[in-house]
């Protein structure tokens, strides 16, 4: 059952069990044989009802027998209950005067107070169990979903400013890759170099674009990093950026073996020896002032 | 305030299966739902009970925490602003006044009437002027206790980074603007 049939059905069921409850006596009847009729049609109701109607078979008959006795007995057993007054039910649907009989067993005379006693009796007892049956029932057959999650306007950055500039010196490209790959996989948008550059840019002003649209700056200290060249232009631009986002950009240095020692102007900002990439790339996720959505299932495994 | 004189009942009402407890917006009639908290309950009931007090008269009910003060609630449909005990089902006021007529009015009418009767019958007498008898002859048996729920696991949960609360909209609803709660500009994304 999808989660429309199941709200359809425990808005109708809802409807007609108060319409029995609570509605005037003199409609009791029809209230009752509406009722009886969505029991006995509907799949939820019947989820509920079957298995335990089929394995106890009442003995309604006994049962008003005992009544005209002045004798009121339900089973222990809470399912043989259940089954007992749900047959109680069946016995007086479209039967004016068994309310007449049940107001007789109780001294009075007239068929409403025999509503009255039977709805106090039999029909509250069996509402309220059917009621939490017919709860668990719906909520055993709609799949638990995941939420959807609503992110304030101040935690949501343009998608100009969400870029992770790589910063390495070309011998290197092999090592970066790996970190560009990897991110980019995850979801993260990495600047790698001139290749993310519309061809015919300024390599300078290039840069200093991709740093524009970055959130984080990351260097790559290695045995072959020089403090010199676009490597020098690349760290200016970066602490120019610190100072110009705040919080909202990471300076990261990662600081190979066998490099030299990280450059100076680099020191106040984030900065670890690491020993391969996979500790490389853990220090960088963590460090990053950006985190990814929630978990979602892959398109081509829905489709 | 609850004095010494007052009497207690516990109130009962159906909840979903991820706890959230069904709203209507008083302005534009669409349902959500909002994780019901124990600590927000007095603050849900007590706009329901000064309605029916003005419905019913001559009573005084109150939350059993208190007069706490009022909660509000943003529709996350059309961002009216209400009060949070403003924003119940009609099925939910219904179920609150039925429940009050049966524990708490309706006994009480019982009661009068009952010393009525009593009264008159013991002391029905002629004098010099008139003579009268009451013959009391009234039911005092109770409508059934009102059922709440159960309650339909629809919707579909927002979790709200903002505040860390949960509420449940329409399916493919994706315009929420503000956290019903805090009031925080947010998207869904």
């Amino acid at each position: 059952m999808d989660k429309n049939t199941v709200t359809e059905s425990l808005r109708r069921f809802v409807e007609r069990r108060d319409d029995l409850l609570h509605e005037d006596e003199s409609g009791f009847n029809l209230h009752l044989s509406r009722f009886m009729e969505f029991c006995e049609s509907d799949e939820l109701l019947q989820s509920v009802l079957q298995p335990t109607v089929e394995k106890y078979s009442p003995e309604v008959d006994s049962w008003w027998k005992m009544l005209f006795d002045r004798k009121i007995e339900f089973p222990q057993n809470p399912d043989e209950e259940f089954a007992l007054r749900y047959a109680i039910l069946k016995s007086v649907n479209g039967k004016s005067d068994k309310f007449i009989s049940f107001a007789i067993a109780f001294g009075k005379r007239k068929r409403d107070e025999g509503v009255e006693l039977f709805r106090s009796i039999v029909l509250r007892s069996f509402t309220t169990e059917l009621t939490n049956r017919v709860s668990n029932a719906a909520n055993i057959v709609t799949p638990e979903e995941r939420a959807l999650q609503a992110v304030p306007l101040s935690r949501i950055p343009s998608t100009t400013e969400t870029r992770i500039f790589l910063s390495h010196k070309s011998i290197d490209k092999p090592l970066v890759m790996r970190y560009y790959n990897a991110l980019k996989t995850l979801g993260f948008e990495p600047w790698l170099d001139e290749s993310d550059m519309p061809a015919g840019t300024n390599l300078e002003r290039g840069i200093f674009e991709g740093f524009e649209k970055s959130c984080a700056a990351v260097f790559f200290i290695t045995e072959n990093f020089k403090d010199e060249k676009y490597l020098a232009s690349e760290v200016d631009y970066a602490i120019l950026q610190k100072r110009n986002k705040g919080n909202k950009f990471a300076i990261i240095t990662f600081r190979y073996p066998n490099a030299l020692p990280v450059p100076g102007l680099l020191k106040p900002y984030i900065f670890k020896d690491v020993e391969n990439d996979l500790d490389g790339f853990y220090q960088l996720v963590r460090a990053l002032p950006i985190e990814l959505g929630q978990t979602r299932w892959k398109k081509e495994v829905v489709d | 305030m609850i004095d010494e004189d007052s009497v207690r009942y516990s109130i009962t009402f159906a909840l979903d299966k991820d706890e959230c407890l069904r709203r209507t917006c008083p302005s534009c009639g669409r349902d959500f739902k909002t994780q019901a908290d124990p600590a927000d309950l007095a603050s849900i009931l007590q706009p329901a009970f000064r309605r029916i007090e003005t419905e019913i008269g001559e009573i005084s009910i109150s939350a059993a925490e208190g007069e706490s003060s009022p909660q509000y609630l943003l529709c996350p449909y059309c961002n009216h602003r209400a009060e949070s005990g403003d924003m119940l089902t009609d099925k939910f006021q219904i179920y609150l006044k039925r429940f009050i007529m049966r524990e708490y009015v309706l006994p009480k009418i019982n009661n009068i009437f009952s010393d009525i009767a009593n009264g008159s019958k013991s002391s029905s007498r002629s004098n010099s002027f008139i003579k009268f008898e009451i013959k009391a002859d009234f039911d005092n048996t109770l409508p059934s206790r009102p059922i709440s729920g159960p309650e339909s696991p629809d919707m579909t949960k927002v979790e709200m980074l903002c505040c860390g609360r949960m509420i449940k909209i329409y399916d493919g609803w994706f315009d929420l603007e503000k956290c019903p709660f805090c009031e925080a500009e947010v998207r869904i994304i």
